[in-house]
């Protein structure tokens, strides 16, 4: 089987990287802050002059619509409604902007992106800019090449572009992660992966037993996560190759695991003599371990402070969130109104803590986020299903979660504000989301 | 304490930009503090806040305002300095970075302010609905969270300096032990273990009675090892074990106490004075 | 945990007859007496009847199938006394040794000129521990396994061993010391309230619970494995009380 998972992760590895030759990186306009009172419009990329026909036509339908979708969930921008854009396509910009046209529409548009593309011989090139409205000039572009079967991954590139020059660098698109989850097949439930818009979807285990809880390493190299070997046992796989990496077996229970921020350490749930189970970090080769917690309680659903330095966890019957230093020592309680809570998510930018919470007298789990400093809380979703599972994209703006307010546990995103819902997947039943790092390209 | 911020403000950012390399550092602290200078103020409008609020919040509004116009004046700096025609196109461009990673620390303090300006705006509601109960505490929170915000992420010099202001603004604060642990932490995390040394100890000695005790001690023991000083680590532990033996930390005690000295009971340590 | 709506509703209605009864009867009841006597003897009362009491208790209030229970009451200011579940007028105060078949409210009313008491008593009734009927060779350990190894349930986020559990463990472990050569594995089960996490760990405590009273009973440790699937493998799939109960248990499998 391992051997099986690497020739088709090669497969998706080579797929996954592809060709996407970049050509000049322009000017870098800067802005003090992510300007949520930005107006972009997205242009439809258009066909470059001498070139026609189906295949260019259905290619570039996926890339703009795929482009549209990716930055107006970006969060960062107000997206112009395309109902207004000057009837005009634009394929040569220095001629075909017209200004006078743009400036005439209900709202200011700051910033336009276009583009056109060719197709030959196989082979689709797609030249993008983004044009200062203000300036009347570009502001900066790009150039993509690849195979038409990837047009989904270069409008992604493009919309991460975006997202990068305009908020100055200050924050990364989310366009091309991708969620790791739980599907269920039968009895048996496989760890998948798929595009942060739940396209592309792929399974990573093939053994047909148990498999849950998966979880990126920070850069994304490794995920670990619970296999039935016929225990619940820790599991990390490469994400590159496809290998298992060496970790010792305990026979007993051993559950939810997290890699440390540096990808050094890795924390779990392992039950004790005492017969509870207790969280215990040790290296990723199951080294040096050493104990957390020393609840005669149960432990859980451990998550890492961006610095390393803290654990948040979750303990006691039912499920209470609390953090403690990495050390093990200096144990308080954050979010301090009882209920039933799991499944505590710690934000890249260390201000958050998300979590699933039943508080009491309620009948469902929803969202929620708490101060990590003060431990006021917020909720972010409510209404129909049960809402669980959190986890955050890495620019911190956005969560992924698993409800079953369609019927079955489907796999949703959504802004930290709660707004922008979207279900990404549709069919059998999907669970336990991961959203990976950023990808490392260019 | 009637300092201009905005204009601090947009000095530092000026400042910063020809002497990027050197002077970010030192100006990133300058802005810190002028956000804690803001938060002081905060607090002495706390009294007679019905009205006060108001101006406070159009100072923030004003920061903020200042923020984006300093954004601009970075943009026109960046466009001028691409038009300047110059053969050091490295020098530029690390330049260019440099301001970039300044405009996200201005992104990050304008970010704050506006938390600030949203608790200001919870507050004058909870102000509204309860008339007598004056929150006079809203400071010390602040300060204390927007340190741990930096402690959590990592940046741990700015977590010293907000927690070092916390505990000398806030002598008597309720989380004076949690600042100081805090504080050693950091410095234990940036490998300066005597200072990490330094910040235990001040728990330990001078808040006795707190809660945070037993972490204090195990955390400077295992410095201690960290500092090759068996005799000094192995007194903490034993003192955990034998003074609050019922904690979590005197379960880690006792496993450190297994680690270091073997299964064979060890002769009773004196910890050496310092 | 399932059984107690329903027990409580019947408690009641009950109450709620009862209480209307003595209701009927203290009204009416005065009437007839000041017929009397204003016929007879006006001037023999003007005060009131004290009203009677009554008391009723059984020791023990639980018993086994089989088993026997005393039944003592007590009343004051009565005319006559009434006990139900078949036992009819009785003196003032007394006892009475019974030996219900099942569990059984009794109820005991007392009648007097200041009108009724009424008091009643509850004797539960358990099924005595299970006898494992003499081991024949022929039977295989398999259906051995079958016919005398049962699970246990679970109360809600819970994994202690309650007395049904205690029970059926009891009887697991005398089996299991019969039969040497069987090994188990124990399976911990939730229902799907909590999060799948929680009930992973949960899950694990129950089989865990399940496999130290048995060691307690002297079953060699190393006849027992455990293992936990939380949630992930439900006995029934619909979302009511009944069910979920069904969920919450420790499952033995012959290895």
């Amino acid at each position: 089987m391992p051997a099986k998972i690497a020739c088709f992760l090669l497969l998706v590895f080579f797929s996954a990287q592809p060709s996407l030759l970049t050509q000049e990186s322009s000017r870098v306009t800067l802005f003090p802050k992510p300007a949520e009172d930005l107006i972009l419009a997205v242009a439809d990329v258009q066909p470059a002059p001498g070139n026609a026909g189906g295949e260019l036509a259905s290619a570039l339908e996926t890339f703009n619509r795929v482009l549209y979708d990716d930055l107006s969930f970006a969060g960062f921008f107000t997206i112009a409604g395309r109902g207004f854009y000057p009837p005009k396509p634009i394929v040569r910009p220095e001629t075909d902007i017209d200004y006078e046209a743009w400036d005439s529409i209900p709202f200011k548009v700051s910033f336009v992106t276009v583009g056109s593309a060719s197709l030959s011989r196989n082979v689709l090139r797609v030249e993008t800019s983004v044009y200062d409205m203000k300036q009347r000039k570009r502001a900066f572009g790009k150039a993509y090449t690849g195979d038409p079967g990837q047009v989904r991954t270069m409008a992604h590139y493009w919309a991460d572009e975006i997202v990068y020059q305009l908020t100055a660098g200050t924050s990364r698109g989310i366009a091309s992660t991708r969620i790791a989850y739980v599907s269920r097949k039968g009895d048996a439930k496989e760890i998948h992966t798929m595009d942060y818009d739940g396209q592309n979807s792929r399974a990573f285990t093939h053994g047909g037993g148990l498999n849950l809880f998966p979880t990126w390493a920070p850069d994304n190299s490794k995920l670990a996560f619970v296999s039935y070997r016929p225990n619940p046992e820790i599991t990390i796989y490469s994400y590159l190759d496809g290998s298992r990496l060496p970790f010792p077996m305990f026979n007993t229970f051993a559950s939810s695991p997290a890699i440390s921020p540096d990808g050094s350490e890795v924390i779990f749930a392992l039950r004790t003599p005492r017969g509870d189970p207790d969280l215990f970090i040790s290296r990723l080769d199951g080294s040096n371990r050493r104990n957390i917690t020393n609840n005669p309680a149960i432990d859980s659903s451990p998550t890492w402070s961006p610095s390393g330095r803290q654990i948040a966890y979750i303990s006691g019957m039912p499920g209470q969130i609390h953090i403690c230093d990495a050390d093990g020592s200096n144990v308080r309680r954050v979010v301090k109104e009882g209920g039933d809570a799991d499944n505590v998510a710690w934000s890249p930018d260390g201000r958050w803590l998300a979590f699933q919470w039943k508080p009491r007298l309620s009948p469902r789990y929803e969202i929620f986020i708490a101060d990590a400093a003060s431990g006021a809380v917020r909720q972010l979703t409510s209404g129909a299903g049960s809402n669980e599972s959190p986890t955050w994209a890495p620019d911190g703006r956005h969560l992924a979660f698993q409800s079953n307010r369609s019927g079955s546990w489907q796999i949703y995103t959504m802004l930290l504000e709660g707004t922008e819902p979207r279900q990404i997947t549709h069919s059998g039943n999907n669970t336990s989301p991961s959203w990976s790092g950023y990808f490392l390209r260019d | 304490m009637k300092r201009n911020i905005p204009f601090c403000l947009l000095a530092a950012l000026l400042a910063v930009c020809p002497l990027a390399e050197a002077g970010t550092k030192e100006e990133l602290v300058r802005l810190q503090s002028d956000v804690l200078a803001l938060q002081n103020q905060i607090r002495e409008f706390d009294k007679g806040y019905a009205e006060k609020l108001d101006s406070l919040r159009s100072l923030v509004i004003q920061l903020n305002d200042q923020v984006a116009r300093s954004g601009q004046i970075l943009d026109r700096i960046s466009t001028a300095m691409e038009n300047s025609e110059s053969g050091k196109r490295t020098a530029d461009q690390s330049l260019l970075e440099e301001v970039r990673r300044l405009s996200a620390k201005v992104d990050e303090a304008s970010t704050r302010i506006s938390a600030m300006a949203l608790q200001l705006g919870e507050l004058k509601v909870q102000s509204a609905s309860l008339e007598t109960a004056v929150p006079s505490g809203l400071s010390p929170e602040v300060l204390y969270n927007q340190a741990y915000g930096d402690f959590v992420q990592g940046n741990f010099d700015l977590a010293i300096e907000g927690f070092t202001a916390y505990v000398s603004t806030y002598p008597a604060g309720d989380r004076v032990p949690d600042a100081l642990l805090n504080i050693g932490d950091a410095y234990a995390a940036s490998n300066r273990l005597p200072q990490a040394v330094g910040a235990f100890t001040r728990v330990i000695n001078d808040h006795a009675d707190s809660d945070k005790v037993p972490s204090a001690l195990y955390k400077r023991a295992r410095v201690e090892l960290a500092m090759q000083e068996k005799e000094n680590a192995v007194a903490d532990l034993r003192n955990i074990v034998e003074k609050f033996p019922q904690s979590p930390e005197a379960v880690l005690a006792r496993g450190e106490l297994n680690r270091i000295t073997g299964s064979k009971p060890a002769a009773p340590a004196r910890r050496k004075t310092r | 945990m399932k059984r107690s709506p329903v027990l409580l509703a019947s408690t009641a209605l009950l109450l709620a007859v009862m209480l209307s009864a003595s209701g009927c009867a203290k009204k009416v009841s005065p009437d007839p007496a000041a017929v009397d006597r204003a016929d007879g003897a006006r001037e023999a009362s003007t005060a009131p009847a004290p009203a009677p009491t009554i008391t009723l208790t059984a020791s023990p209030s639980a018993i086994e199938k089989g088993q026997s229970t005393t039944l003592s009451w007590q009343s004051t200011n009565a005319t006559g006394v009434n006990i139900t579940g078949g036992i009819g007028t009785v003196e003032a105060s007394g006892s009475r040794t019974i030996s219900p078949g099942a569990s059984t409210t009794y109820t005991a009313r007392a009648t007097g000129r200041g009108g009724d008491a009424v008091a009643e008593a509850r004797v539960t009734v358990s099924a005595p521990v299970a006898v494992t009927p003499p081991p024949s060779a022929a039977v295989s350990d398999a259906a051995f396994f079958e016919a005398a190894i049962k699970d246990v349930f679970f109360g809600l986020d819970e994994y202690s061993i309650n007395e049904d559990a205690r029970r059926a463990l009891i009887a697991n472990a005398r089996a299991l010391a019969e039969r040497p050569g069987i090994r188990v594995t124990i399976e911990g089960h939730c229902d799907e309230r909590g999060s799948e996490k929680y009930n992973l760990a949960l899950g694990d405590r129950r089989a865990n619970s399940a496999r130290d009273f048995l060691i307690s009973q002297g079953i060699d440790s190393a006849r027992i494995d455990t293992i936990s699937y939380g949630e992930e493998r439900p006995f029934c799939e619909e979302q009511n009380e009944e069910c979920w109960q069904l969920n919450r248990r420790a499952h033995f499998v012959m290895r």
